[in-house]
């Protein structure tokens, strides 16, 4: 093994060094546990940083410092968080359902956590190499929305319900184009497992199935679905503070606010993730005489990027109104993504470059025509009449 | 240890189940209906019967029991106090579940095939008859892994296709027929008024 | 998978889909802004349209279904209980097709998805007159009794995959053949014998159709009892002849017995008319189950069961043709509305006669020769039992004559309680049809050996 494999496999390694210590009855079970803490651990602490640079990008766009008392330029920061986050008081609301209120944040953190159980982070680094990746992902991602539920319902408050009727329309309206954008990279490496899939775009950047016709629209699909499953603006209508005061996070404080703001931010990094892994190579260097550096920080490079944008149009983007929420996804990106899976097909079947013409004319049409029609759409009732609370 | 997960698994199953008809609070039995399905997923992805069990919480535990639980919230139902129970339907429910039981017992009882080794050889033949056009599957049989997506996927898009297509009739008289019923009729609107 | 074969074999299905979305893209894209005051002649005349091409062929049950529907659709003109015409004839041709695809099928899986089909699209359809509530009742009735039914009916067919292995009719027969008759069959049994009789509202599962038949606009009602009795009948009569009927008599003979009993007891009591055409429609099912309440070795008399579901449907749709234009007179089908109707329109009276002559089975009609040959059937070479239930049978017909005649009665014999009421308006369309179905009635019992011969499936 030379160096910069061992560098490349340094945290598998250290994983059979630490698992080697125990009896070997029991070193399955460790090899899975120290999986599981590694996962916990390096992703929570990128729960930290990524929070740091949203405060302070968000404040350099709103030309603002953002945090800088705590330690050096504010680095410390979310290490003060957390500790006031610990010691405040846990407060519930007197008829709030206790046992949902209490599940609630748990229920959430729980698949936030579990879904990179079947990310690559880089070659040989996965915790759990399934057959179904994919589809375990979405599926467990799907799950979170019954904990929004129980949020939304136990706390026993308007804002908190109405937050959570809100939030899940949106997760299951933005599911659909998601996963059928997901579907065209299936189709493509004809394999549901997520190690497959990214081993199927080795040999360089031009192998990523983002450089295909339809495999670039499938990731902006992805990417805009993203950015409303993980209720992020522009689409964060559930928690929009001047309507809904924080949505079904109303009635939470202290730890159990934190852990939601922590899943927020995991699922944030995990569908990113899922998007590097089926469109942009997962852990595979962009050019192959990149190879040199560890697959594991290509995945996280990407990943930093992706959180970078995240924040950027966070910064930019207002946020939309629920009709256009609903429009944008049932008749925009859902006719889309279908035809998409058909140019995907097409692709295939015919491996040429065919398919380049056909499927830029179609995509181009269809997204002009939809776009057309999306703009065309006003919401019922004629024209919108501003007026003051009296 | 492979059985005491089958066990605590089946428990969570049935334990769930047993609180959807037990509980007052339709929130609840909703969210126990869910755990039920989980559990039940856990059962199936350990027979090796992935698919089937992701998909059990795709679409039950996360779609069908998220439109129950909109259908609760919009519609606010309320926990049902002090209703007695329906003595008829009490004793017919558990009727009818020693009929399951009965039933079940006299299948098992009735099987002797070994299932798996019949599924392997229509999947061998499966890959056989696709030749080139489906080699993944051939590839996976040689590997010794059963593909159950693929098999699945061949099942009902070769197979029943047919089927498939019927149903997407039946799916269209369902979603006219609800685009019809709740659509607001003007005529409704007059005689109302 | 060939495809061309499926489309061949499924010709009158696609036609009928096909013509269902044209007159819903018709209907939404054309009339609707340009011509709203022909919306219902132009959706009605290419709904006819459509069954009419759909009907071309040898006359078996699925153009008897398509004929129904165009009768239906017929008679829906004019008919003012909802605002969405395009979709109405649309969900009419979706459930003859779903009701063509279960005569058509070759498998037990494709049966039961074109009668979910059908079934579905009645629950919509019996519901579709908001502005009532008992519509809606009506709607929700049938579709909580059609749920239950349905999973009765999956749950069988599921026990003969098990039994068998296969749900192909051949594969089915060829099974049942060599194999005992086991437990698990007789629940099969059961468990088919339910769901089909809430279909075909046999009792004691029948309790939803007087509702239906009653709240339900009047072409719906009719489009149920007529078209589905066809499908249902069929695709009864095709299970229990690949399904082991050892098995199956024990539960047949009991709902036929009960249906002849509840059906012609309760018909007499009732006070409106279409409720006596729905407790006259339950004795029916019992008349045409009795056709399979015979020996285990004789062959199903499938091609007489048939032509008895033909001819009532031809009879009913008749009968309800007449309700349609009791209740645009008199706002309601109560029976003291037919007091006197011969002198109120003497034409309508007759047809009249010749739909309710046809349903009692007076000898030179359709009815008496469908019955005829029903029971013929179950009387050759059958048990004391089957025997003993046919005799029951024609019991029965002689009790159900009670009523029938009772409703001739006021037609013909009952004075008018007001003199001066205005002639019965029928529009001239409905009465075309009434005419053209009255003839069929009798031509049907004058030459019932070539519509027989037309009927017996070519399997």
């Amino acid at each position: 093994m030379t160096l910069v494999e061992r560098i490349d496999q340094a945290p598998l390694l250290l994983q059979r060094w630490a698992v080697s210590f125990f009896p070997a009855l029991l070193q399955p079970w460790v090899a899975m546990l120290i999986s599981a803490a590694a996962i916990i651990g390096v992703f929570a602490s990128l729960f930290a940083l990524s929070t740091l640079a949203e405060r302070k990008g968000l404040g350099r766009i709103q030309n603002r410092p953002g945090p800088n008392r705590v330690g050096p330029f504010g680095m410390l920061q979310p290490l003060a968080d957390g500790i006031k986050m610990l010691i405040k008081e846990d407060i519930v609301p007197l008829r709030a359902d206790k046992v949902l209120h209490f599940l609630a944040p748990i229920a959430l953190i729980v698949p936030s956590l579990l879904v990179y159980s079947v990310l690559p982070i880089g070659r040989n680094l996965i915790a759990m190499q399934c057959q179904l990746g994919v589809l375990l992902f979405f599926a467990i991602g799907a799950s979170t929305e019954l904990s929004i539920f129980m949020a939304g319902w136990g706390s026993h408050n308007k804002y908190s319900l109405l937050g959570s009727i809100r939030a899940i329309a949106q997760m299951i309206s933005y599911e659909l184009p998601m996963v059928l954008a997901a579907v065209t990279v299936i189709l493509a490496t004809s394999s549901l497992d997520t190690v497959n899939i990214v081993e199927a775009q080795a040999g360089g950047f031009w192998a990523w199935h983002a450089f295909t016709p339809w495999g670039a629209i499938a990731l902006l699909t992805f990417f805009i679905c993203a950015l409303a499953e993980s209720n992020r603006a522009p689409f964060d209508l559930p928690e929009a503070e001047s309507e809904l005061i924080a949505g079904h996070l109303t009635e939470y404080s202290g730890f159990k606010y934190a852990l939601f703001f922590m899943a927020e931010y995991l699922g944030m990094m995990a569908i990113s993730g899922m998007a590097i892994t089926l469109f942009l190579g997962g852990w595979q260097a962009p050019l192959p005489i990149l190879n040199f550096i560890p697959s594991w920080m290509w995945f996280f490079g990407k990943l930093a990027c992706f959180v970078v944008l995240f924040i950027w149009i966070r910064g930019t983007l207002p946020r939309l109104r629920a009709d256009q929420l609903m429009n944008l996804a049932w008749k925009f990106l859902l006719p889309i993504a279908l035809l998409n899976i058909g140019l995907a097909g097409l692709w295939v079947k015919s491996s040429g470059w065919i398919a380049w013409p056909i499927s830029v004319i179609l995509l181009g049409l269809a997204i002009v025509g939809l776009g057309r029609l999306l703009r065309g759409s006003r919401p019922r009732g004629g024209k919108r009449i501003y007026r003051y609370a009296d | 240890m492979p059985s005491f997960i089958f066990y605590l698994f089946a428990l969570v199953t049935l334990g769930f189940g047993l609180l959807v008809v037990t509980a007052r609070n339709p929130v609840t039995s909703a969210l126990s209906l869910a755990s039920s399905f989980v559990g039940l997923a856990a059962l199936f992805i350990s027979l090796d019967a992935y698919f089937i069990g992701i998909i059990q919480i795709l679409v039950y535990a996360g779609a069908v029991m998220v439109l129950f639980l909109f259908i609760i919230m919009l519609m606010d139902i309320k926990a049902e106090e002090g209703k007695k129970t329906n003595n008829g339907a009490l004793v017919g429910g558990c009727l009818l579940a020693v009929l399951l039981v009965l039933q079940v017992i006299m299948v098992s009882g009735a099987f002797h095939g070994e299932r798996t080794v019949g599924d392997l050889d229509t999947a061998a033949a499966i890959g056989k008859a696709a030749g080139t056009e489906l080699p993944t599957i051939a590839n996976d049989l040689r590997e010794g892994s059963l593909p159950d997506t693929k098999l699945m996927g061949y099942a009902l898009f070769d197979r029943y296709g047919f089927h498939l297509q019927v149903v997407g009739l039946l799916l269209l008289v369902g979603t006219v027929g609800v685009v019809m019923l709740s659509k607001r009729d003007t005529a409704a609107k007059e005689a109302g008024n | 998978m060939n495809y061309t074969l499926l489309i061949q074999a499924h010709l009158t299905e696609l036609t009928l889909i096909c013509t269902a979305l044209i007159v819903l893209m018709v209907d939404r894209l054309i009339m609707v802004r340009c011509y709203p005051r022909l919306r219902d002649p132009v959706a009605a005349g290419l709904t006819v349209i459509g069954c009419g091409i759909a009907m071309c062929g040898t006359f078996q049950a699925d153009e008897a279904i398509a004929a129904m529907t165009a009768a239906v659709a017929i008679i829906s003109l004019g008919e003012r209980f909802t605002q969405q015409v395009g979709e109405y004839f649309l969900l009419l041709l979706l459930a003859a097709a779903g009701l063509i695809f279960m005569v058509h099928s070759s498998d037990l899986l494709n049966a039961f998805l074109g009668l979910e089909t059908a079934s579905l699209t009645f629950y919509v359809l019996v519901a579709l007159d908001r502005r009532r509530a008992e519509a809606v009742q009506a709607g929700f009735k049938y579709f909580l009794y059609g749920g239950v039914s349905a999973a009765c009916l999956l749950y069988g067919l599921s026990l003969i995959y098990g039994l068998t292995g296969s749900l192909n009719f051949a594969h089915c027969t060829k099974a049942f053949a060599t194999m005992p008759p086991s437990q698990m069959a007789y629940v099969a049994a059961i468990m088919l014998v339910v769901g089909f009789a809430f279909k075909l509202a046999a009792a004691p599962f029948h309790l939803w159709a007087p509702d239906v038949y009653r709240h339900a606009a009047t072409p719906v009602a009719a489009f149920i009892a007529s078209a589905s009795k066809v499908g249902g009948i069929y695709l009864l009569a095709r299970v229990a002849g690949a399904f082991q009927r050892e098995a199956m008599l024990p539960a047949l003979v009991v709902v036929t017995v009960l249906s002849l009993v509840i059906g012609n007891l309760a018909a007499i009591s009732q006070t409106s008319l279409s409720r006596l055409l729905a407790f006259s429609a339950v004795a029916h099912a019992g008349y045409v189950l009795v056709g399979l309440c015979i020996a285990p070795s004789q062959p199903v008399p499938i091609a007489a069961m048939v032509y008895y579901a033909v001819t009532y449907a031809i009879a009913t749709v008749g009968a309800f043709g007449v309700v349609l234009a009791l209740r645009r007179d008199a706002g309601s089908d109560c029976m003291s509305g037919l007091d006197g109707l011969n002198q109120r329109s003497p034409a309508l009276a007759i047809l009249l006669a010749v739909f309710v002559l046809s349903l009692a089975g007076i000898p030179p009609l359709a009815g008496f020769f469908g019955k005829f040959y029903v029971f013929a059937s179950a009387l050759r070479g059958g048990s004391s039992m089957t025997i003993g239930v046919a005799a029951f049978a024609i019991l029965m017909s002689a009790v159900s004559l009670y009523y029938y005649l009772q409703v001739l009665k006021r037609v013909f014999v009952q004075p008018l309680k007001d003199d001066n009421q205005p002639p019965l308006q029928v529009s001239r369309v409905t009465m075309i049809l009434l005419t053209l179905l009255a003839l069929a009635a009798i031509l049907a019992g004058l030459f019932p050996q070539g519509l027989l011969q037309s009927l017996a499936p070519q399997l």
